[in-house]
This record gives structure tokens, sequence and C-alpha cells, in this order.
């Protein structure tokens, strides 16, 4: 019985985890190209589960096919937003982040005058359960925790390795040497933030069938993902894998043990790492201007 | 008479070691320069001494006082007031209000002197105002008080970046590349400006690439290569010595 | 303006609102002024530190320190309103020291993420402390302040609503507007916006950063700990959903709406924020898109917010007369 119960612990603080790292990835890859923290990021994660919902939902499209058709869709509104708003603000790290904001207030209510309040489910991909020894996991648990995995690796591998996320890199280390170098860096920031917000989409597509998909879905995990971000040291995509897990593990532990009070760890780790090691498990120093 | 002492002074970036054991010392009212190719470790020094920086090892005297590690304002405080290479002052501000700012130690800017401004403050802080422009005239500035620095051309504001310090009526200045990126006309305005702040009997630390504006303007010349002293003299001697022709050789634009 | 001229607008504007309630008779308006009032002091307070370049997202959660400091001595210590409305302040400007001192050495999206997280905190205690501070049903019948009684001559009490509650507000609006007016004015805060612009020029001339932010942090927090005393006793309950994460975004959109460079842009975005959910009144949960629109607006072509276009176009104007 008590294994039974640590085992699904972990289960489900391996899904918390994965929520979070899947949302900060896309969060510390805005941070390290344009340097600004992306408060629509929530809102965009939201857009990509209402986009699965309806695609894979209601119109009966394949699930992947919806979570490709968000992906397409968040990437394109993503330059269209960067072209817009953020373009113009590039210069004052301040404003953005404001602008961000504004955008997010913008599409978590553009969603509820389109989709209305309540929260939808998205139906289940597999059926089944997978057993492991006395801890049951649904096969859908397990195909989305297999997904998350995949795609964290692969983005982590496509920054590091292709040609483009070796060009994205030097343009957030350093964009005035990268200019020199001959690389477009307007162009780049712009790829750079379509790619996270297709990534931020990407997370919501693939947590949808799990959780219920509403306006309101992004505004916590959103939080929670700064905190990840923060944690792992800003701009760095290993820190965040780190700092995900922890969060996760730390979060629903607390919770099993604390009831809702449990949400104040988080918070708490944040706050002690901060006044000790701003810079987090993985970051960099940087200088904020 | 000595004014500030560096005693086996280091500094490491994750292992990179920029300053490595230097030791000088700087003379009251003397002009020292610091010279070497790039990224021979001039600004770090800069940085070190004004306590933007802090030391790995070593020590930094001032006035017979151990200042090492003290926070860049207390440092001000205690007299050593620099300026920065880059041209960027408090860009959306005019030039009187940058001035005034810049008598910040002087002025009562207290908080509580601020919510109860009173008489004594006021006359204060309008003296403040008189100096303000007895500077800007000294620089040749006084048309210039009401515009914004943001629209003043290069040299303008390189110029006001050093009224400034001097505002802060400093006992050491160091003046960080003062004629970077100026062309001859205004490196030539700029040298002669240090000269006659010199005649005010100030002690000035100059960080310079420029050889020429070194050699005509410092009584002591100190040669860093690769965050090493690699020698120290008058102009005379720095010119004719052969390790600093070595550093330098190859390096002809420095010269200019 | 001179000197002569600023003591007569400054007595017309106080004119203005001593007797703005024999104009404006209807409650409902008088509670939107008072709402306009206490967003006023919340959002002149965070402009202080924003003035520094910081943004801190704990406002709100000072405001709820302010309110539940000031309900729990009235209810349970039996303290007088009279002595709870300053100590409610001193507690939060309290809290804010302690919390500001080692927070402010940090910068940009670290110090929002760190104000951020102790909002945070604070929510989770208020709902979850429910011995102290009641839980999520939070603390209802806050009575009101005791009467001002000189014997003989006159006796002010405070029933609930009431006009006695708009002159208490006025006075706390003019002591907030005050000191940040001055604070505004002063070599301190010319020397702020120095270290928002260049901070380590700045400190080349002395300037101590952290004190200056400190103090800065600690005075915007005192008035929101005030405003949080007046808003528990006006309203007579309150509870951790008031002082949200989302009250602290609201704050900061009247700052950026109005303009941060001045506490004439604070009044402006005070009011504009008041007047708008008015207009939305039936849709209340959409009023957001209009919020979010409007900062998008503000930044994107008034980047020192609708005050500071204001003062653009008058001085567009004088120039204009000038070369006629």
């Amino acid at each position: 019985m008590k294994t039974q119960i640590l085992g699904q612990i972990l289960v489900y603080a391996t899904m918390l985890s994965l929520v979070y790292i899947l949302m900060s990835l896309g969060l510390t890859l805005v941070f390290s190209i344009m340097r600004m923290i992306n408060f629509a990021h929530g809102e965009l994660y939201m857009l990509g589960g209402l986009s699965v919902y309806y695609l894979y939902g209601q119109l009966g499209l394949n699930y992947w096919v919806g979570i490709l058709g968000a992906i397409v869709l968040m990437f394109f509104f993503g330059l269209l937003l960067e072209r817009i708003i953020f373009r113009p603000l590039r210069h004052d790290m301040l404003a953005a982040c404001l602008a961000s904001l504004g955008v997010g207030m913008m599409l978590q209510t553009g969603a509820l005058l389109l989709f209305g309040e309540e929260e939808k489910a998205v139906p289940s991909l597999v059926k089944g359960t997978f057993q492991l020894g006395s801890v049951s996991i649904s096969n859908e648990r397990l195909l989305i925790v297999l997904v998350s995995v995949a795609i964290t690796f692969s983005l982590i591998l496509f920054i590091k390795k292709s040609k483009t996320g070796q060009v994205l890199q030097a343009v957030a280390q350093n964009p005035e040497s990268a200019s020199l170098q001959g690389i477009n860096v307007t162009r780049m920031t712009a790829v750079g933030f379509g790619i996270a917000c297709a990534l931020a989409a990407t997370a919501g597509g693939i947590i949808s069938p799990l959780v219920y998909v509403s306006p309101y879905m992004g505004v916590e995990p959103v939080l929670k993902a700064f905190i990840v971000v923060i944690m792992g040291g800003l701009g760095s995509l290993v820190g965040a894998v780190i700092a995900g897990f922890v969060l996760g593990f730390v979060e629903q532990f607390s919770l099993t043990i604390f009831g809702f009070v449990g949400h104040i760890f988080g918070f708490i780790i944040i706050m002690v790492l901060l006044l000790f090691r701003p810079r987090g498990f993985m970051g960099r120093d940087f200088k904020v201007h | 008479m000595i004014l500030l002492e560096i005693k086996e002074l280091s500094k490491n970036f994750g292992g990179l070691e920029a300053i490595s054991r230097l030791s000088f010392e700087v003379a009251h009212k003397e002009i020292l320069g610091i010279i070497g190719p790039n990224g021979a470790g001039k600004t770090t020094l800069f940085n070190l001494i004004s306590g933007h920086l802090k030391p790995s090892r070593g020590s930094i005297i001032f006035r017979g006082e151990d200042i090492t590690a003290e926070k860049p304002h207390a440092i001000a405080r205690r007299g050593i007031v620099r300026t920065f290479q880059s041209s960027n002052l408090f860009d959306s501000k005019t030039v009187m209000e940058n001035l005034l700012i810049a008598f910040h130690m002087e002025a009562r800017s207290g908080f509580w002197d601020s919510l109860f401004e009173t008489r004594s403050v006021r006359t204060i802080n309008e003296s403040l105002a008189e100096k303000a422009i007895e500077i800007l005239r000294f620089l040749g500035l006084e048309k210039t008080r009401d515009e914004t620095v943001k629209n003043l051309p290069h040299g303008h504001r390189r110029s006001l970046g050093i009224a400034m310090a001097l505002a802060a009526s400093p006992g050491l200045l160091m003046l960080d590349e003062p004629v970077g990126g100026m062309n001859p006309r205004e490196k030539e305005e700029m040298t002669s400006l240090i000269g006659k702040i010199r005649q005010q009997g100030k002690t000035i630390l100059i960080v310079e690439h420029n050889m020429r504006v070194v050699m005509s303007l410092c009584d002591r010349i100190i040669v860093l290569n690769f965050g090493n002293k690699i020698a120290e003299g008058t102009p005379a001697e720095i010119r004719n010595n052969p390790e600093v022709i070595m550093a330098y050789l190859g390096r002809k634009h420095y010269a200019d | 303006m001179s000197r002569p001229w600023k003591i007569l607008t400054s007595f017309f504007a106080l004119a203005v609102l001593v007797f703005l309630p024999w104009v404006i008779t209807d409650p409902r308006y008088r509670d939107l002024i008072i709402t306009m009032g206490i967003y006023f002091m919340l959002a002149s307070g965070l402009r202080l530190v924003m003035s520094v370049g910081q943004v801190s997202f704990a406002q709100a959660a000072f405001w709820g320190i302010g309110a539940y400091s000031s309900a729990i001595l009235v209810m349970k210590a039996g303290f007088s309103f009279w002595l709870s409305l300053p100590l409610s302040g001193i507690i939060s400007a309290f809290i804010a020291l302690i919390i500001g001192y080692p927070c402010l050495r940090l910068k940009g999206p670290y110090f929002f993420i760190i104000t951020m997280s102790f909002g945070e905190v604070a929510r989770l205690i208020f709902t979850s402390w429910i011995d102290l501070f009641g839980g999520t049903n939070g603390i209802s019948g806050i009575p009101a302040p005791d009467p001002i009684t000189i014997p003989g001559l006159f006796s002010i009490s405070f029933p609930p609503r009431s006009v006695e509650f708009y002159y208490l507000l006025i006075l706390l609006i003019v002591l907030s507007f005050f000191v940040m007016y001055r604070i505004e004015k002063s070599h301190f805060g010319k020397a702020c916006g120095a270290i928002r612009e260049f901070d380590d020029l700045a400190a080349s001339l002395g300037i101590n950063s952290m004190r200056h932010s400190t103090i800065l942090f600690v005075v915007g927090c005192f008035f929101a700990g005030l405003a949080g005393s007046f808003y528990a006793h006006y309203m007579t309950y309150i509870g951790p959903g008031y002082f949200s994460f989302h009250e602290s975004l609201l704050f900061l959109i009247i700052v950026v709406i109005g303009g941060s460079e001045s506490i004439f842009g604070i009044i402006i975005g005070s009011v504009i924020l008041t007047i708008l959910p008015e207009f939305t009144r039936e849709a209340r949960q959409f009023e957001s898109i209009i919020y979010g629109a409007f900062v998008l607006l503000v930044l994107l072509f008034m980047p020192s917010g609708i005050w500071g276009m204001l003062k653009k176009l008058s001085r567009l104007k004088s120039l204009s007369r000038l070369y006629k």
C-alpha cells in the first residue's frame, strides 16, 4: 500500500515536472534571445490546448495532426506578434515585458469571447493501463510522458547541434558580434520567438488530454514556469530541465503532505535561491540594462 | 606624498588571470598614464580601483586607508571619481541636470531633506547651480546647458562626463580612454582640457590607447600586457623600452 | 510654474476635492471616487520603486498586509482604528524593509520573480492560516473607525460608506501626494532617475543605489499599508482574493498607462482604470481585453504614458507659438 502511494506520487510528480519543463523551454528561449520575460507564454500554451481541442476533439482530425496544426499556427502567430509588438520595443526590456502582459490579457479574454468560459475535455488518446509492480499508470499518461521527454531532448539537440540552433545561440550570446558575422539578427530573433510560441503551443497541446482546456489553463502553470526558468538559470535549457524536476517533485510531495499550502514551498525555494545564487543552477552571469 | 597604493592586486575571471600581482603607486598631483594593447587588463584595473569589480587578491590603499572591495559609491565618497569609456551619461536629462546630479555628495539630498525643503536646503542647492555654471564655463559648454545630453555631439558628451567627475570634487580623477573614438580636432581639445585640469593641481590616472596623448600629458607611464606590468617610467624611458616596443609591435595604429 | 501659482493651483485642487461630495451626491459615484483614491495611493507607491527601474509585483501583498494588520489589531487586539491605521502602514513598511533590502540587489527579471513569489507566499499564508487570517473566508465584520469626539464641540462618526470616509481618504491622499511630489522634485528623486538610467555612473558619483531603492520601496509599501487599513475598515470585509497577483498587475497597468515619470500620470491612470470598468459592466470578464489593448497602445505609441504625451503636446504647442 505504502509503495503504491509513493509510486503514484512519483508518477504525478514526473508529470508535473514535465508540464513545467515543456512550458519553461519556450520561456527561456525567448529570454535568451530577446532578454525579455514573456508574460503571454501561459496564454500561448492555452491557445495550443484550445487548437488541439478544436482540431482533434471537434473536427475529428488525428491527434498528432492536431498538434502539428497547433505548432504551425502558433509559429506564424509568433512571427506576427514579434513583428508588430515586440520588435518596436526591443530596446526597452521593461516595456517589452509589460507589452507581453498586455498581449496575454488580450489573448485570454479573446479566447474567453470566442470559446466561452467552461472547461472542456479533450477526448482521451488511448485506453488501458500499464502495470509496474503495484503501481498502475494509464497508457495515455505514459505516452504523454514519453512524447514530452522526446520533445525536450529534440529541442536541446536542435539548439546545440543544428545550424539554425547554433545561429540562435550566437544571437543569444552577443547580437552585435552575430550581426558582424553576417547573421540577420532581426530575422533570427523573429524565428526564435516563433519557435518559442510553437513550443508553448506544443506543451499545451500535448498536455490537453490530461487536463481540462479553458481560457484560464495557462495562468497557474506559467507562474511556476517563471520560477523554473529562473531556478535553472535564465537562458539555460539544461538548467530548466533540472529545475523543472526539482520544482515538480518538491511541489507534488509537499502538496500530498501539506495540502494546498504546499504551493508555498516552490516560492520559498526560489526566493532563497535568488538571494544566495541569483544565477540559478546553470545560468551565466549577465547584466540587465 | 603617496595618494594611491596598489599592492599585489590580482583578478581572475574563471581561471583567466586578467590582472596578475600588480603593484604601483600614484603620487599626489601627478598624472599617471596606464597603457597597453587590447586585453591587457587596463579597464579591469580601473573597475577594481573604482569598486565596480572585486579583486581576487591584493589590496588598494587610498590616503593611507584600505579601500579594497568597498562599494563604488563609498569609494566615490572617499574621493576617487572615474569616467566611463562609453559616452553615455544620463542621456534623457539636460546638461545642467546631469551636472546637478554630479553634485550629489555636496547637495542636501537626504530623504527628510527632500520632504521638508527648508530654507537652508534650498540655499545650498541653489549655490550648486552657480557652481555648475562655473564648471560649464570652464569647459566651454555653457551654451549647451539646456540641451538634452543625447543630442550633444560625441566630443561634448565626453567633456561633460569629465565635468561631472570634476563636480564630484575628486581627490583622484580616473579617466577611462578620454580620447577614444574622437576625431583629431576633438582629441586636441580634450588634451588641452586635461592639461587645464592638471594646472588646477588635480591628481589624474589615465587609461588610454592613444600613445601620443599619453606621452604628451603624463608624468609617468605604466605599461601593462596580459595583466602584468612590463614597464614603468617617464615617457622618454617608455618610448625607448625594448619590451614595450615588442608588445606594441605590429600594433602601429595605437600610435595615431 | 512659479511658486505662487503652485500654491494657488493646489488650493484650488484641494477645494474641488473638499466640495466634491456636494456635487456628487450619489453614493455609487462616491464609491468610485474612493476606489480611485485607493488605486492612486497603491499605484503611486509602486511608481516610487519604478523610478529606480525596478518593478515590484508585490504591491497588492503589501496592501493586503496593511488590511489584515489593521483588521487584526482592531478586532483581536482591541486597538483603536486611529492607532492601527499608522501601525498598519508601519508594519507594511517594516516587512518591506526586511524583504526589500536583500531583494533589491537583484535587478530586472530577478526582482520581478522574487517579488511575485513574495506576493504568492503572502497570499498563500492569508489563505491557509485560518486562525489568524480567516482562510479563504477572510475576515468580515471589521468595525468602522471610532468616532472622533471633542466634548461639547463636535463628534464625527463613520457610518458605512459615508461621506466621512471620503474625507478621511482625502486626508491620506493629500499626505501621499505631498510625499511623492516632494520626492519627485527633490535632489533625492533626481538621483533615483540617475540610478535607473546608468547605475554605474550614478555610483561613481557617490550615489548609493541600494539605499535609495530601499527607501523608495519602503515608503511605497508604507502607503500601500495605509491604503490597506483604510480599505479594510471601509469595506468591513477582506479576503485573500483581493490581494492577488492580478491586483498587482492592475496597479502596474495604472502606472504604465498614466506614465511613470510624474505623479500626475498616476492620477490620470487611476481615473482611467476606475472609470473603464464602468463601461464594461455587463461583461466584467471581458474588461481585460480593453486593458490589454490600452497597455499595448500606450507602450507602442506613448512610451512615457498619457501624461508624458500631454506634456509633449503642450511643449510642442508653446514651441509653435514661439515660432509664429
